[in-house]
């Protein structure tokens, strides 16, 4: 009876510091993302949500992190990791060469691919050679603008660069076109109420992941989030995550 | 085609404002504190031409009003920390106080000077054919009345600086035009958005304006 | 307890005060004269040093400067010594008449304000402005202000007062009650050096006076001396306009 007593005693203890170490192990991870790229990262009431937000929400779940979400327009949010500020960013970075010879990207989580849209009636634009002689519209800091300068070579199209607003400009009539990825555009099309419809298919495929500075303890946490994003992947979880932001899996 | 007007999208919009109207102050009030300590020491430096400090406190105050607020935040939040670490471990809302401190203490230091070099030089004089020191003469005499010349001027930045807040959001902070940034961003109503955090900042005006008619009125009444 | 020994003073290239030496004892009222602008105000004002002198020694009370030798602590002793009235007043404006007169005590001499404020109140029943006490300068006539200047420096602690033309800026209604509290120190042996026009005034109360023109002490005597009996031309011309006049 005693020995009983002893070895339940003994896994009673075991079991419940099981228990508190991991919350003294926690760590924090600070996510960047732009809370303006619906409805990948937006703030509806205040709420910060979206598609990138429940990933990491299951991530964070996953590897026993605790997640801290951090705002700033997009064109600062590279400076804030190289600074320091933020771990990584989550807000649909492309895998670009540059960028893979500065940083560490985690797996891809989204395949996407580069779209143009326009105003309503516009049917003189139905695809990248009918953008030659217009105004482009592209988000300030994002790959787009490189990805449509490497197709015009002889300089032809008026491309200008914007902090916000690219889809209120060509609703308006003020440029002809912009380029986003095909996901978000689809979306924004049926939400924003403007008046605006896809032009074409999309001209290149991109892949979307999570950028880490290459530093020892940086990689570590792009690893564990790599591990999680497998098992996301492998349990259906990731999938899931996509249909209910995009009636679709763009995840693959 | 155009949409019409959602007056009821604002009113739902103005709670969520406010609720971060506290983040816009605080980074005005501090920022407004720690600016009129610097500017009074920058002033008082210039004013009694103390060697080569005299010319430390001119450079910064060329460097602070020669480069725009814009870029002196991003320097101090992500230029510096790539070079020295200890900057790492400043928040964004830190950023933003110290960056728009330094900016706005070198308009105010030059306010401030002006309305010393205004005062009559014979309240010095008198001051020192008391045995008064020149810092004490400044302290009983000089700057109680300079204060009263320079208040509209300093009000003035003070209003400005409020709504310079509204660059923080460029560092991550959250701060009103941030958030009407967010909410605009996802609602597709940039127009309601924007003018209800235009009302806001107008509100806020409004009201210090008032406070500086009051602190005028009495400042003005005693002498 | 005053010498003053090759005292000039030269603003650029313009020589105003040349090589000026004199002595003031413990109680003597000396009284400056001559035309205007031949440095009689800047010799006062350099006693203050409220303008650096160019070469020369100042001695007042325990307080020695030299001109071209000195440590800033050196100025701020030598102020403490002696007190300035000025020719418009130059009261505090943000202070009220008491304030006027206890700040000195209360900044400089560190005496705790109830006191100061005290004894600053008696110097204003003195010179007649018990009435005036919490009024601010802006309120009060020409005479008036300049009461409060005559206490302001009464109650500094000085060994001597300078007076740089008191009564110059004022209407002629309110000289008398400024001379009459000017007539009164001299009565109680204040050391005064004071410039003015009032010869008058010079005559009735100056123990010495001095002739200067041109940056020069041209004579100094008794008031009798100078003005019945000059012995230069230049003071007797001085002396007969100046009298011609009052």
């Amino acid at each position: 009876m005693k020995i009983l007593f002893k070895k339940a005693l003994i896994a009673l203890v075991a079991v419940s510091s099981l228990l508190t170490v991991p919350a003294f192990a926690q760590q924090t991870v600070k996510v960047g993302m732009s809370g303006r790229y619906f409805p990948f990262t937006f703030s509806k009431r205040d709420v910060l949500q979206g598609f990138e937000v429940d990933v990491w929400n299951e991530i964070a779940k996953r590897s026993d992190y605790k997640v801290e979400y951090v705002t700033a327009s997009f064109s600062g949010l590279f400076g804030m990791l190289e600074a320091g500020h933020i771990d990584t960013i989550a807000n649909q970075i492309t895998i670009t060469e540059a960028r893979t010879a500065k940083y560490a990207f985690s797996v891809p989580y989204v395949i996407d691919g580069v779209q143009i849209t326009v105003r309503k009636g516009r049917d003189d634009i139905q695809g990248l050679e009918d953008l030659k002689g217009k105004k482009v519209a592209v988000n300030l800091g994002s790959n787009f603008e490189q990805v449509l300068r490497k197709h015009d070579v002889n300089n032809e199209i008026n491309i200008v660069t914007y902090d916000t607003g690219i889809e209120q400009d060509v609703a308006l009539g003020r440029a002809d076109a912009f380029i986003m990825d095909r996901v978000s555009s689809v979306q924004l099309i049926k939400e924003a109420g403007l008046p605006l419809q896809l032009a074409g298919h999309p001209f290149e495929e991109i892949q979307n992941a999570m950028p880490f500075l290459n530093k020892p303890s940086q990689l570590v946490i792009r690893d564990q989030v790599n591990t999680a994003l497998a098992a996301m992947r492998a349990d259906g979880k990731l999938a899931e995550i996509s249909n209910k932001w995009f009636d679709t899996d763009i995840t693959q | 085609m155009q949409s019409s007007f959602d007056l009821q999208y604002i009113i739902e919009l103005m709670p969520i404002l406010f609720k971060y109207l506290g983040v816009t102050m605080e980074m005005a009030l501090w920022g407004f504190l720690f600016a009129l300590i610097l500017a009074l020491g920058l002033a008082l430096v210039r004013v009694f031409k103390i060697a080569f400090i005299q010319h430390l406190a001119s450079l910064y105050i060329s460097f602070f009003r020669g480069t725009p607020l814009l870029v002196q935040l991003f320097l101090l939040y992500y230029g510096f920390p790539q070079f020295m670490t200890i900057f790492v471990g400043m928040d964004a809302f830190t950023a933003a106080i110290i960056g728009l401190s330094l900016h706005f203490s070198a308009y105010m230091a030059e306010s401030i000077r002006a309305a010393i070099l205004g005062i009559d030089k014979s309240q010095m004089e008198a001051c020192l054919s008391l045995g008064m020191t020149r810092l004490q003469a400044m302290k009983r005499v000089i700057l109680p009345q300079a204060s009263r010349v320079a208040t509209p001027s300093l009000m003035n930045y003070f209003i400005d600086m409020i709504k310079s807040t509204s660059l923080a959001f460029t560092l991550g902070v959250s701060e009103i035009m941030a958030k009407a940034q967010m909410e605009a961003a996802s609602s597709f109503k940039f127009f309601e958005s924007f003018l209800a955090v235009a009302v806001i900042y107008w509100g806020v005006v409004i009201f210090f304006t008032q406070v500086q008619h009051l602190l005028e009125k009495r400042l003005n009444k005693a002498y | 307890m005053i010498k003053v020994s090759n005292l000039s003073k030269k603003f650029g290239d313009l020589a105003v005060l040349k090589d000026i030496s004199f002595e003031v004892a413990k109680g003597e009222i000396v009284v400056i004269i001559g035309p205007s602008g031949t440095g009689k105000s800047t010799l006062l004002r350099c006693l203050n040093y409220l303008e650096t002198p160019t070469t020369g020694q100042i001695h007042i009370g325990n307080a020695t400067i030299d001109a071209i030798s000195h440590k800033p602590k050196e100025v701020t002793t030598l102020r403490q010594q002696s007190s300035f009235v000025f020719q418009n007043y130059s009261l505090f404006a943000n202070k009220t008449a008491l304030q006027n007169v206890a700040e000195s005590l209360i900044t400089v001499w560190k005496i705790p304000a109830q006191e100061a404020l005290a004894t600053a109140k008696a110097i204003l029943v003195k010179v007649g402005l018990e009435d005036k006490l919490d009024v601010y300068p802006s309120q009060l006539s020409g005479g008036q202000q300049q009461r409060v200047g005559i206490a302001r420096a009464m109650a500094a602690k000085g060994e001597v007062i300078l007076f740089d033309e008191p009564t110059s800026a004022l209407d002629p209604e309110w000289v008398d009650e400024v001379l009459a509290v000017m007539k009164q120190l001299a009565f109680e042996k204040q050391t005064m050096i004071v410039v003015t026009h009032e010869m008058q005034f010079a005559k009735e109360v100056a123990d010495r006076v001095i002739f200067m023109e041109d940056g020069f002490i041209v004579e100094q005597g008794s008031p009798k001396e100078v003005f019945d009996n000059p012995k230069h031309e230049r003071t007797k011309a001085f002396v007969k306009r100046a009298l011609k006049q009052h």
